[in-house]
């Protein structure tokens, strides 16, 4: 068994482009990557936008087409100053197997979990220390919890993408989903998949994690729209109308991979549904706040459980 | 002659909860030492009287000296005693650490992939990824 058969488990690993021109990207973003290609030349980079939108396969896709040896770490997992002293020194301060005048690349993933007290300022001299022969590509979501001296060593190039751009991208998804679909045999509607991605989009992955999760019958019905973090959202809100702290305190322990803002929207969409409607406004105020501190904060965890508080304290469902 | 005890976070959350009635008061010395406002907070975000306060410090880490949070929460926590358990992640992290290995994922994405793999996969990630040494964890 090697990693290749492993990536076969997962569309997402197995369909991952290789190429630049094989991304999903607004084409302002992608004529930016593909002149990086032509030219042959990496910049160090800041890719920072929300989930599944590709930052990291197009890290990931450039140095396959530049043909340059790359690590990638998950600093989410690994956003400790041992990190840098180890597992990155020993990678770049070697010379590449690939050829003695290419570089070689450090992808860090979710570098917005590196710790901005130690790691951080850490890597600026270190990208400094290794420019000749190493470079460095940071992706993130929240590009306000990268330093600012790594934002000055960096080309930042965000993800953005416009209602305009999102429906000529939500279209082109649409195309690779249905080839996906029918190599993998699996049969679908149209209408079903342009639901399930309008619902997501633009999560590309979470598209293609969904679809694959409800094709284990050969069919993708309509199903696929009533996702798993639904049922998950439905506990929690439950708890919250009868003030059970301990019940949330539990969930949000337990849920503490999820993104504070997915919380947060999936709150929003409960208590327009199911709260008073003199409700809604303290409500909203209170989400609002909440989603903003959120980019802050030492400890998102926490900042979510506060919020989940006052809105207990707050909201009257009905 | 021993050398004094390093206070804990669990020590200030004690001091925290006799508020300012309790005899304890730390000395800057004690603060600046063994005061570490993410465990604090955390300790106190385990029930509704006191997580609003915990999170104004969670707020204010980066420009709220040590000492400053622990003064703030000393003074504005309800005194009482509390306990509670330090809740962590319930579930069996195993498959997520293997599925964490074989991807290189975080947690969060490693999570949202638990569901698409069926037990036979899993168990083939599982044998190539958490297998060391002759040790089937």
């Amino acid at each position: 068994m090697n990693q290749k058969n492993v990536n076969e488990f997962l569309w997402v690993e197995k369909y991952r482009p290789e190429t630049i021109q094989e991304c999903i990207l607004p084409a302002n973003i992608k004529k930016t990557f593909l002149g990086i290609v032509k030219a042959g030349l990496m910049p160090n980079m800041l890719l920072s936008g929300t989930s599944g939108l590709g930052k990291t396969t197009v890290a990931i896709a450039l140095c396959k087409s530049l043909e340059l040896d790359y690590i990638l770490i998950n600093s989410s997992e690994e956003s400790g100053i041992d990190i840098l002293r180890n597992k990155i020194k020993q990678f770049a301060s070697t010379i590449s197997l690939s050829g003695g005048d290419k570089v070689k690349v450090v992808i860090l993933d979710e570098s917005d979990s590196l710790n901005p007290q130690s790691t951080q300022p850490a890597l600026r001299a270190f990208i400094e220390e290794f420019s000749s022969n190493c470079r460095f590509i940071f992706t993130c979501n929240f590009k306000n919890r990268i330093i600012e001296a790594l934002h000055s060593r960096c080309t930042v190039i965000e993800f953005n993408t416009s209602k305009k751009d999102l429906a000529v991208l939500a279209m082109e998804f649409m195309k690779r989903l249905k080839v996906i679909l029918k190599s993998e045999g699996i049969k679908f509607d149209d209408k079903t998949l342009a639901e399930l991605i309008i619902k997501h989009a633009p999560d590309w992955r979470r598209v293609l994690n969904e679809s694959q999760r409800h094709s284990i019958s050969g069919e993708i019905t309509t199903n696929v729209l009533v996702g798993m973090s639904d049922q998950t959202m439905s506990s929690l809100v439950a708890a919250l109308k009868d003030k059970d702290f301990k019940t949330m305190r539990g969930w949000v322990a337990n849920n503490n991979d999820i993104d504070s803002s997915v919380i947060f929207r999936n709150i929003f969409d409960q208590v327009v549904e199911i709260a008073k409607p003199g409700s809604i406004p303290s409500a909203v105020i209170i989400l609002a706040d909440y989603q903003y501190k959120a980019a802050f904060v030492a400890d998102r965890e926490l900042n979510t459980v506060a919020c989940l508080t006052e809105l207990m304290a707050s909201v009257e469902w009905i | 002659m021993s050398t004094p005890k390093k206070l804990s976070p669990f020590d200030f959350i004690n001091s925290i909860n006799e508020g300012l009635r309790g005899k304890t008061v730390l000395s800057d010395e004690d603060v600046e030492s063994g005061y570490i406002p993410f465990m604090v907070n955390r300790g106190l975000s385990y029930f509704n009287e006191t997580i609003l306060l915990a999170n104004e410090m969670n707020m204010r880490a980066p420009t709220a000296t040590k000492g400053m949070q622990y003064n703030f929460l000393r003074s504005t926590v309800r005194p009482a005693k509390r306990f509670s358990k330090w809740l962590k992640r319930s579930a069996d992290d195993s498959d997520v650490e293997a599925i964490r290995s074989a991807y290189g994922y975080s947690r969060g994405k490693a999570q949202a992939v638990l569901g698409i793999l069926t037990a036979d996969q899993i168990r083939v990630i599982r044998e190539r990824y958490l297998q060391k040494g002759g040790i089937y964890k």
